[in-house]
C-alpha cells in the first residue's frame, strides 16, 4: 500500500530524474518520490507550489490527492509523470540499476475531451497511443477490448468523438490509459463526468484493474465517494506551498486514511447509502487540525 | 419541398437572383451596355462549353486562366505548408521571419508583376509566379499559426505515451489540416482574382486568358461575353470552395456532429 515518506535515504544515481528534465526513469515495484518540489518562475515573481515532498505508491495500489482548488494537486501528479520539470528524484528503488528502460506512464488528463482527434473513431484514437499501432493492430485491439471489459464498460468505440458525450469521452480516456498496461497511471478527476451507475461500475473495475495489472495509480479526486471507494491511501493538501518535511515551513500533507482497513471502517461508519457524509469529512478535519 | 429548401437554401437564392437579373434587363432598369440578359449570357456559355459549340474563345481562355490559377495556387500551398510547418515549430524563426512575410503580404502581387515580366517576359511562368507570390504569405502565416495552436493536451499525451515520432508528426499535420483548408479556400479565390487582374492589366499579344477576354469584351461593349467570363469564374471558384469545405468538414469531424443532431 502507499505511504508518505517523511525521510528517505534511498538514492540511485542511475535512476535519477534531473531537475528540469522531462524524463523520469523508473520501473519495477513502487513509485517513489524524494524531495520533489515545483516553483513556477515568471518575470518579476515566483510561486512555490510544493517543496521537499516524499511519497511512495506501491504497485497495485492507488494514492488519492484531495484538497481545495489551486493548491497544486495537478502540478504534483504532472511533475511525477514527467510532464513538467521538477526538483528532486522520482524512481523505483527496487529496480536493478542496469535496467534503464523508461516506465510506461498513462495519463487521464483533466481536459480529457481535448485529447481526442475528431477525424478518427474512438478506437483509432486509442490505437494511436499503443505501441506500433498499425503493425500490431490485432494485439492492440485486444488490449483495448480487455481494458474495456476490465473497467466494466459498454462503450461503442466505433463512434467519433463528436458523437460522444463528455462522460463517454472520459470512459474512452480511461480505456486508453489502461489498454497501455502502464506501470504508472496518473489521472486528474477521472470520474468527474460519469453518471451514477457508470461511476459505480467503473470504480469497481478501476480498483480491480489497478490490482490485476499491478499499476501504481495516482489520482486527483474531489468526490468523497470516489476517494473512499477507489483509493488505498488519501492525502489531503491543505494549502500552498505544501511539504512532507516537518522541519520546513509550509502546509503539511495530511493523511486521511492509509489502507483498506481504514477505508472499510469509514465506509461502514457512513453506511452503504452515505459514504460521502460525515465520517470522511470528519476524518479530513481531524487530519487537518492534527497538522497544527 | 420545404424540407429540401431548408436543407439547400441556395435553391431559393439562385432562382431569385436570376429572376431579378431577368426583370432588370427585360424592363430596361439597367442599360444593355452595362448588363446583358441572362439568356444572352447563357447562349455564350453554351456555345463555349457545348461539344458542338462555336465560341471556342471563352472555352480556351477559361482553360488557360484556370490552369494558371490552379498551378500558382497549388505551388503556394505546397511551399506554404512546408515553410509554415517549419516556422510554426520554431518560435525564434517565426518571430524573425513574420514581419518580412507581413510586409510582403501587404504588397499587391500586381506590383511585383513588372519584375516577373523582366524574368519571364509574357510567358506563363510570370502569371503563375504572380499568383503564387500573392497566395504564399497567406498560406505560410495560416499554417504556422495552426501549428502554434496545436492542442497542448494532445501533444503532451502523445509524448508521455511515447508515441512514435512519425505518428506524432502525421497526427499534427492532420490536426492543422482545418487551418490549411481555410488558407486553401481563401487563397483559391485570391488566386483567381490575381490571375484575372494580371491578365487584364498585362495582356500579352496573344491575348490569352479570361482577363484579357473580359477586358476586350468590355471595351467592345460585348456584355454577354463579359458576363459569361464573370459567370464561369464565379461557378468555378464556388465549386472548388465547396469541395474544400466538404473535405474540411470531414476532417474536423463536423460531418459527424451534424449526424448527432439529426
Amino acid at each position: 500500500m502507499g505511504q508518505v515518506l517523511s525521510e528517505s535515504k534511498t538514492k540511485h544515481p542511475s535512476l535519477k530524474a534531473q531537475a528540469g528534465s522531462r524524463a523520469v526513469h523508473l520501473h519495477s515495484s513502487s513509485l517513489r518520490a524524494e524531495g520533489v518540489g515545483v516553483t513556477y518562475q515568471w518575470q518579476g515573481g515566483a510561486l512555490e507550489v510544493f517543496r521537499d515532498v516524499n511519497l511512495e505508491v506501491q504497485r497495485g495500489t492507488t494514492l488519492g490527492l484531495f484538497g481545495p482548488n489551486g493548491t497544486g494537486k495537478t502540478t504534483l501528479i504532472r511533475g511525477l509523470a514527467g510532464l513538467i520539470p521538477i526538483e528532486g528524484r522520482v524512481h523505483f528503488p527496487d529496480h536493478p540499476a542496469e535496467f534503464e528502460s523508461k516506465p510506461k506512464i498513462s495519463c487521464v488528463p483533466q481536459s480529457y475531451s481535448h485529447s481526442f482527434y475528431p477525424w478518427a473513431s474512438l478506437e483509432t484514437n486509442l490505437l494511436i497511443h499503443l505501441p506500433k499501432p498499425f503493425q500490431n493492430a490485432k494485439e492492440n485491439r485486444n488490449a483495448i477490448r480487455e481494458a474495456h471489459d476490465a473497467l466494466g464498460l459498454k462503450l461503442d468505440l466505433k463512434r467519433r468523438p463528436t458523437q460522444c458525450s463528455g462522460g463517454m469521452l472520459q470512459q474512452a480516456a480511461l480505456i486508453r490509459a489502461f489498454s497501455r498496461r502502464p506501470d504508472i497511471l496518473v489521472a486528474d478527476e477521472p470520474f468527474s463526468a460519469l453518471d451514477f451507475e457508470v461511476a459505480g461500475r467503473i470504480r469497481e473495475g478501476f480498483t480491480r484493474a489497478v490490482r490485476e495489472f499491478r499499476i501504481c495509480a495516482l489520482l486527483v479526486l474531489h468526490n468523497i465517494e470516489d476517494i473512499v471507494e477507489v483509493c488505498d491511501t488519501v492525502l489531503a493538501i491543505p494549502g500552498r506551498p505544501y511539504t512532507t518535511n516537518p522541519q520546513l515551513q509550509g502546509y503539511a500533507l495530511a493523511k486521511i486514511f492509509e489502507n483498506k482497513v481504514d477505508r472499510k471502517r469509514i465506509r461502514k461508519a457512513a453506511g452503504p447509502q452515505a459514504v460521502s457524509t460525515s465520517p470522511f469529512v470528519e476524518a479530513v478535519h481531524r487530519a487537518l487540525e492534527a497538522r497544527g | 419541398m420545404i424540407s429540401v429548401l431548408k436543407r439547400f437554401p441556395i435553391l431559393l437564392t439562385i432562382p431569385l437572383l436570376l429572376f431579378f437579373w431577368f426583370v432588370s434587363t427585360r424592363y430596361g432598369w439597367v442599360g444593355k451596355s452595362l448588363l446583358a440578359s441572362p439568356q444572352e449570357v447563357w447562349q455564350v456559355v453554351i456555345k463555349a462549353f457545348h461539344p458542338t459549340g462555336q465560341n471556342e474563345d471563352l472555352f480556351h481562355n477559361a482553360q488557360d486562366t484556370l490552369l494558371r490559377a490552379f498551378i500558382g495556387w497549388g505551388t503556394s500551398l505546397l511551399l506554404g505548408l512546408v515553410i509554415g510547418l517549419l516556422l510554426g515549430l520554431n518560435q525564434v524563426a517565426y518571430r524573425a521571419v513574420e514581419p518580412v512575410i507581413e510586409f510582403i503580404r501587404a504588397i499587391p502581387p500586381i506590383m511585383a508583376f513588372p519584375l516577373l515580366l523582366i524574368a519571364f517576359n509574357f510567358g506563363t511562368p510570370a502569371y503563375i509566379w504572380a499568383i503564387a507570390f500573392g497566395c504564399l504569405p497567406i498560406v505560410i502565416l495560416t499554417v504556422a499559426r495552426g501549428v502554434q495552436s496545436l492542442d497542448h493536451t494532445r501533444q503532451e499525451l502523445l509524448v508521455l505515451h511515447q508515441v512514435a515520432k512519425p505518428i506524432r508528426l502525421l497526427a499534427s499535420v492532420v490536426e492543422i489540416l482545418p487551418s490549411t483548408f481555410l488558407a486553401a479556400r481563401v487563397t483559391f479565390s485570391f488566386s483567381l482574382i490575381v490571375a484575372l487582374v494580371t491578365e487584364m492589366v498585362f495582356t500579352p499579344r496573344s491575348g490569352l486568358g479570361l482577363g484579357s477576354l473580359a477586358k476586350d469584351s468590355e471595351i467592345s461593349f460585348d456584355t454577354p461575353t463579359f458576363y459569361a467570363c464573370v459567370l464561369v469564374l464565379g461557378i468555378f471558384g464556388y465549386g472548388v470552395n465547396v469541395l474544400l469545405r466538404h473535405a474540411e468538414w470531414w476532417l474536423s469531424g463536423e460531418n459527424t456532429r451534424q449526424t448527432k443532431s439529426t
